[in-house]
């Protein structure tokens, strides 16, 4: 053991000169903090005044509803001119926002050589011949979110209830990097992430604004052609698997819901960690992820 | 003393080392001055908050880990941009050693490699390297083991004596 502390020793010797200072380190946060708030207290204006011109339409009765950036957000929340929360009798022309396109499809286990329907390329469409109607009840819609840390906290504490229920033992552990004691961050696309080590396989979580319970899931480019959704009380399914690498599945359930959020769950061993296997079961099955996805806490409008 | 100096002091005392455990974790000086600078910052921004903790090394130790983990995770990281692998250093005993063990650390899980680096460089405990990788102690001691598994079967060939030079 002393042997291994000592070529480790040896091997990080005679270390070049570090390019790391200090004080511009310092100097540049500090930069990029005064530019935040100075941004965000311009912002804050500027959705006073856009609320203070929309609030009387929407109050009269007109067909517009507030898109704005919720106070305390540390991100804009919505796409600029997004018609949100989506009305019935929206169909949009162009495929949503696209949720999970650069981390988490970046991150997944995917073997594309067999995972084709699942490119997230969103310029090829293998699902033109869905439904683009809308299907099922008129959605319902909670109040928006007024503090994004506070949802992160309310995501998190739903998440993790949502799994001791089916594993009261597991360790839930945050697999992503980022330096918070929870679970949830807010992403750059918009949704709140949480990547979730729990024993050898990682739950990744994602819950977003939507407009699919009108329009359908399956009408998302990405989706198999032979995606098939399923209404249940209070949301649109779509579950099934995905060929993971090194012979691997990842288990994935989607849950699009009537107050307009969207829950996605994938589950795959942690081939990071533990290659070359050989792997064990997934901790969870796809009716136990589809109850975590359906659990009323999983949402953008407590 | 102003957040500012307590940092810089905090930062200055330990930054030698938090480079070199950085280029253990990612084996290139360049990749770990990127990896520390991260860490850096991401303490700054949470000074204040976390410079009284009682075990502020350990925090910063979390952050660093964590840092390289996620940059293990894109994907610009998983495949090397070249396509013949590049000069290496004059030979030498020690050079060959060097690289002999940096090569074999790199073909670890980055979680091995963390774990080794954090018990056997920094000289943490179980427990501490737990808490620092955000896992179990029994996470901790089987990812030792299997490393030191992995590290014994590539340093000594086939057919050597069992006498292994690292055991656990």
């Amino acid at each position: 053991m002393d042997q291994l502390s000592h070529a480790l020793h040896a091997a990080a010797a005679d270390p070049p000169p570090t390019a790391i200072d200090l004080d511009q380190l310092i100097a540049g946060e500090r930069r990029r903090t005064h530019n935040r708030y100075r941004f965000g207290a311009a912002t804050g204006a500027a959705v006073l005044v856009a609320g203070a011109v929309a609030v009387p339409f929407a109050l009269g009765g007109g067909s517009g509803h507030i898109a704005g950036t919720p106070p305390g957000c540390r991100t804009v929340y919505y796409e600029p001119g997004t018609v949100f929360p989506p009305t019935p009798e929206s169909t949009p022309s162009t495929p949503p926002v696209n949720h999970g396109t650069s981390a988490p499809h970046s991150a997944l286990p995917i073997d594309h050589s067999t995972s084709a329907p699942h490119s997230p390329s969103p310029g090829v469409s293998t699902a033109a011949v869905q439904p683009q109607e809308p299907i099922g009840p008129s959605p319902t819609f909670g109040t928006p979110p007024t503090d994004c840390d506070v949802l992160e906290e309310l995501l998190d504490a739903a998440l993790t209830d949502a799994v001791h229920r089916w594993l009261p033992d597991a360790d839930m552990v945050n697999a992503s990097v980022y330096d918070r004691p929870g679970l949830f961050h807010l992403d750059v696309d918009r949704s709140y992430l949480a990547y979730v080590q729990l024993g050898e396989a990682v739950l990744q979580v994602q819950v977003g604004a939507s407009d699919a319970y009108t329009r359908g899931l399956c009408a998302y480019p990405w989706q198999s052609p032979s995606c098939e959704e399923r209404l249940v009380p209070g949301a649109k399914l779509v579950k099934g698997g995905l060929p993971g690498k090194y012979g691997t599945t990842i288990e994935a359930v989607t849950a699009a819901k009537q107050d307009g959020t969207e829950v996605r769950l994938m589950l795959y061993p942690d081939i990071q960690n533990y290659y070359p296997g050989p792997y064990a079961p997934l901790p969870l099955t796809v009716d136990q992820l589809t109850a975590i996805a359906m659990d009323p806490g999983l949402t953008l409008f407590p | 003393m102003t957040d500012a100096d307590a940092y810089r002091d905090f930062v200055s005392a330990r930054l030698d080392r938090l480079r070199r455990t950085g280029y253990l974790l990612c084996g290139d000086w360049h990749t770990a001055d990127d990896l520390v600078s991260a860490a850096l910052i991401k303490l700054y921004r949470h000074w204040r908050r976390v410079s009284t903790m009682d075990n502020l090394d350990g925090y910063l130790h979390r952050v660093l880990v964590r840092v390289w983990l996620d940059e293990r995770r894109r994907p610009w990281r998983r495949e090397l941009p070249y396509a013949v692998p590049p000069d290496a250093a004059a030979a030498g005993v020690a050079t060959d050693e060097r690289l002999a063990l940096l090569a074999h650390l790199a073909e670890l899980p980055p979680r091995r490699r963390a774990v080794l680096v954090l018990r056997f460089f920094l000289d943490l405990s179980v427990e501490q390297t737990a808490e620092a990788m955000g896992c179990s102690t029994g996470t901790v001691k089987s990812q030792t083991a299997r490393a030191l598994d992995a590290m014994r079967a590539r340093l000594i060939p086939a057919g050597e004596p069992e006498e292994a030079r690292w055991t656990s």
